[in-house]
């Protein structure tokens, strides 16, 4: 009798333990299909560019690009305190606009053009925002947020969007006026968000990501949450393609995101066959007509092909 | 099953039993529970556990975040942590500890009912299950650093006794399993365990080895599968690549002696001397696999000892969770030194965290230890002492079991499946073995001498 009992006992903790064996094998699995069943953008690497070509040494380290419409690229050099240019979009382009050796550090997360062409840097470690003309010249500069903020973007009629440390987003003018009118009604001209890695906007959404939340923030035109959406991945720098999907990158991960005008997940950026490997450390991006892609790769700019939906 | 003869003692009462249990559970949950909810502090592996388990819970590939090495089996664990500190408001760092805690529990009483079981007196089995409750290395693996490499010593401890248990038992049909589950759960928590399937191979019966085998992998192949047919890519990037941290051991001596010599923090090591000792610690191990024939057909715990030893002897890369491996057979057993190898392994640890992760110790509280040269000189001789101890350990384990089986062959598996004339060919073999793995110990030694002058000169 306690023989059997005994007997029934392990038989018990044998199946316990085939439970705990396969319970998480089969979650696992669900989760994982879920994950490789999302849509993919196959990328194929057109040209790249090496930061330090042209005129630029020594090495650089970009952070946030920026596209003209005629294919110049800007680049926001953070470790070189710079300001880079490739008129061409080629490596024999590649100038120095600012910082050294043409005037002081100018350290820089975040870079965007204003809808008349000028090229705006904000300053890290000065909260500054810097205009140049397309050739480097000075020609002006703004207080408009505090020291150590990552994140800025303009949209088509010129208003700014700055992040402020610990506090959120602000709007300014074209005229750099800040935008009373705008953001939570409880702090006028802010819309309070942990930190702000970046920004994009279009005339009626902005786009903020969320580092902390890991978040997807979507606000309208006067500055009122419209969706907030958790992120699969890590936040990361931001860019708006012509059709008005997102493109996010994820620095750690090395991954690219496309996400709907309401964020929400529509597919990730793969190489060749799935192949994971296609970005190396990537920050700033710029989403091109014709379905073509340039991504701030550590030290080298990559222009990619895409290739089917979403 | 244990390594001392012992006199009988008085027989336990299921009342004192009950009391005892009681006690050392209370006392391992204290020790553990106040350190683990003071500290306040989100650092190291914990900050790398929070993230991946929201990651998890949003449907992320764990691999992506380049933080998480093992087979998928846990991710499940840390995922929970996340939603349980989310729905109790309590710190994620405490909850996410919550798991190894436990686990511990469950190691004081499983080492306190193996103890009275195996003739070990009450005073004995007291003071041995105490050696764990209160082991400051399980402490700070459990309660400070939080690894989930906490939760193996129970899962390993009860596969080796129930292992133990099978041979004597009439229920040997079902034992069998449950070890090789037991096993199999812990290889997937923490690949590890792998390295002592043979020797639960080689002391179970050749006829069971192929379901022992395919039980103890089931755990980690199962919940491997899927990440190796939709995520295969990123999934053996990490498995694969991960070699460690180099915290303990003999290359922790060259990078604590550069702090104290000339005030320069190392904080990686040379690439090439971590890869030769990797070699070079599987070629022990190899050769120790082909000693086994020669231990005693009881010598299982003895011989579960060796593979961690080797590793802290011999690999570059040996981070502070490891410790805690060697502990609770080497307890069960009542082997001495297995109390000098624990205040070694805690002045090393102590001392490592006051100098690279002093939050792990201190948390939110003001440091006891600073962070300077003098506490660099000690954390190099608290690994020279931890070397020591392991070194020896392994010889004398060694020298015990080479002993035993010339002067009683009979007790060993080889001679009792052997004839005299292929007992020496295979010892010939081993020799040869030997030798080969001596001139990759000095090959290795010249590179290590190398290294080591050129980052001390």
């Amino acid at each position: 009798m306690r023989h059997r009992l005994r007997r029934r006992l392990l038989l018990l903790l044998i199946a316990a333990l085939v439970g705990a064996v396969v319970a998480p094998a089969v979650s696992g699995w669900k989760l994982i299909a879920a994950y490789a069943a999302l849509p993919r953008v196959e990328a194929v690497v057109e040209r790249t560019v090496p930061l330090a070509s042209g005129r630029i040494t020594p090495r650089a380290s970009g952070q946030e690009i920026v596209v003209a419409p005629d294919g110049a690229i800007f680049v926001a050099d953070l470790h070189g305190g710079r300001l880079l240019a490739y008129p061409a979009g080629t490596p024999e382009s590649g100038v120095v606009l600012a910082g050294p050796p043409r005037g002081p550090l100018l350290r820089s997360w975040a870079i965007a053009l204003t809808p008349d062409g000028a090229i705006a840097l904000l300053e890290a470690s000065t909260g500054l925002v810097h205009f140049f003309t397309r050739s480097g010249d000075f020609l002006r500069k703004a207080q408009l947020t505090d020291p150590g903020a990552r994140a800025m973007a303009i949209d088509a009629v010129g208003n700014i969007y700055v992040s402020q440390p610990d506090k959120g987003v602000r709007k300014f003018l074209p005229d750099g006026q800040p935008d009373s009118l705008w953001g939570d009604a409880a702090t006028p001209g802010l819309a309070p968000f942990d930190e702000v890695v970046g920004l994009a906007a279009q005339p009626d959404a902005l786009y903020v990501a969320l580092s902390t939340t890991r978040e997807l923030a979507v606000l309208d035109s006067r500055g009122r949450l419209r969706h907030r959406r958790r992120l699969m991945g890590l936040a990361g720098m931001l860019s708006i393609a012509p059709d008005g999907s997102l493109y996010m990158t994820e620095f750690a991960t090395a991954r690219v995101w496309i996400l709907d005008r309401s964020g929400r997940i529509q597919g990730r950026v793969v190489g060749a066959g799935g192949d994971e490997t296609l970005f190396f450390q990537p920050r700033g991006l710029a989403v091109l007509r014709g379905k073509k892609l340039w991504v701030m790769n550590d030290s080298f700019l990559t222009l990619y092909s895409l290739r089917g939906p979403p | 099953m244990t390594g001392e003869e012992t006199l009988p003692s008085r027989p336990w009462t299921t009342g004192t039993r009950l009391g005892w249990n009681l006690a050392l559970l209370s006392l391992t949950l204290v020790v553990r529970l106040i350190p683990a909810w003071a500290l306040q502090t989100e650092v190291a592996d914990i900050e790398a556990y929070h993230d991946l388990g929201r990651s998890v819970l949003r449907g992320d590939n764990i691999y992506a975040l380049r933080l998480f090495h093992y087979s998928p089996y846990s991710q499940f664990l840390l995922a929970w942590a996340v939603r349980i500190a989310d729905a109790t408001g309590w710190r994620f760092d405490f909850v996410v500890k919550l798991p190894s805690i436990l686990a511990d529990c469950g190691t004081s009483l499983l080492l306190f009912a193996v103890l009275s079981r195996s003739g070990a007196t009450r005073k004995s089995a007291l003071f041995w299950s105490l050696a764990w409750a209160l082991n400051p290395v399980a402490i700070l693996s459990s309660a400070f650093h939080g690894n989930m490499m906490e939760i193996l010593p129970v899962l390993i401890l009860a596969a080796y006794y129930v292992l133990e248990a099978a041979s004597r038992s009439h229920d040997r049909d079902l034992l069998l399993p449950l070890s090789a589950l037991l096993l199999g759960i812990a290889i997937a928590v923490r690949p590890y365990p792998i390295l002592l399937l043979p020797i639960f191979l080689f002391f179970g019966r050749v006829r069971v080895i192929p379901v022992f085998a395919f039980l103890a992998l089931l755990p980690s192949a199962l919940s491997s599968l899927p990440y190796f047919l939709h995520a295969r890519q990123v999934f053996l990037r990490e498995v694969l690549g991960y070699q460690g941290m180099t915290d303990f051991g003999w290359a922790a001596v060259i990078r604590a002696m550069s702090y104290a010599l000339h005030d320069k923090k190392i904080f990686s090591f040379d690439q090439q001397a971590v890869s030769d000792s990797q070699r070079l610690f599987l070629g022990a191990y190899s050769l120790f696999l082909l000693t086994l024939p020669f231990f005693r057909t009881s010598s299982l715990g003895r011989a579960l000892l060796i593979p961690p030893l080797l590793f802290f002897t011999l690999y570059t890369n040996v981070s502070a969770q490891y410790l805690i491996w060697v502990l609770p057979i080497a307890l069960a057993l009542r082997d001495r030194l297995s109390l000098f190898y624990t205040a070694a392994a805690t002045a090393a640890m102590v001392l490592f965290y006051s100098i690279y992760q002093h939050e792990v110790l201190y948390g939110r509280f003001p440091r006891l230890l600073p962070d300077n040269r003098t506490v660099a000189l000690a954390y190099a001789l608290a690994n020279i002492a931890l070397l020591a101890v392991c070194c020896y350990w392994v010889f004398r384990i060694l020298r015990e079991e080479m002993g035993f089986f010339l002067r009683e062959p009979g007790t060993s598996s080889l001679a009792r499946s052997l004839p005299p004339r292929f007992i020496r060919v295979y010892t010939g073999f081993v020799s040869l073995c030997l030798g080969a793995w001596l001139i990759q110990l000095v090959l290795v030694a010249r590179r290590a001498w190398h290294v080591a002058a050129v980052t001390l000169s």
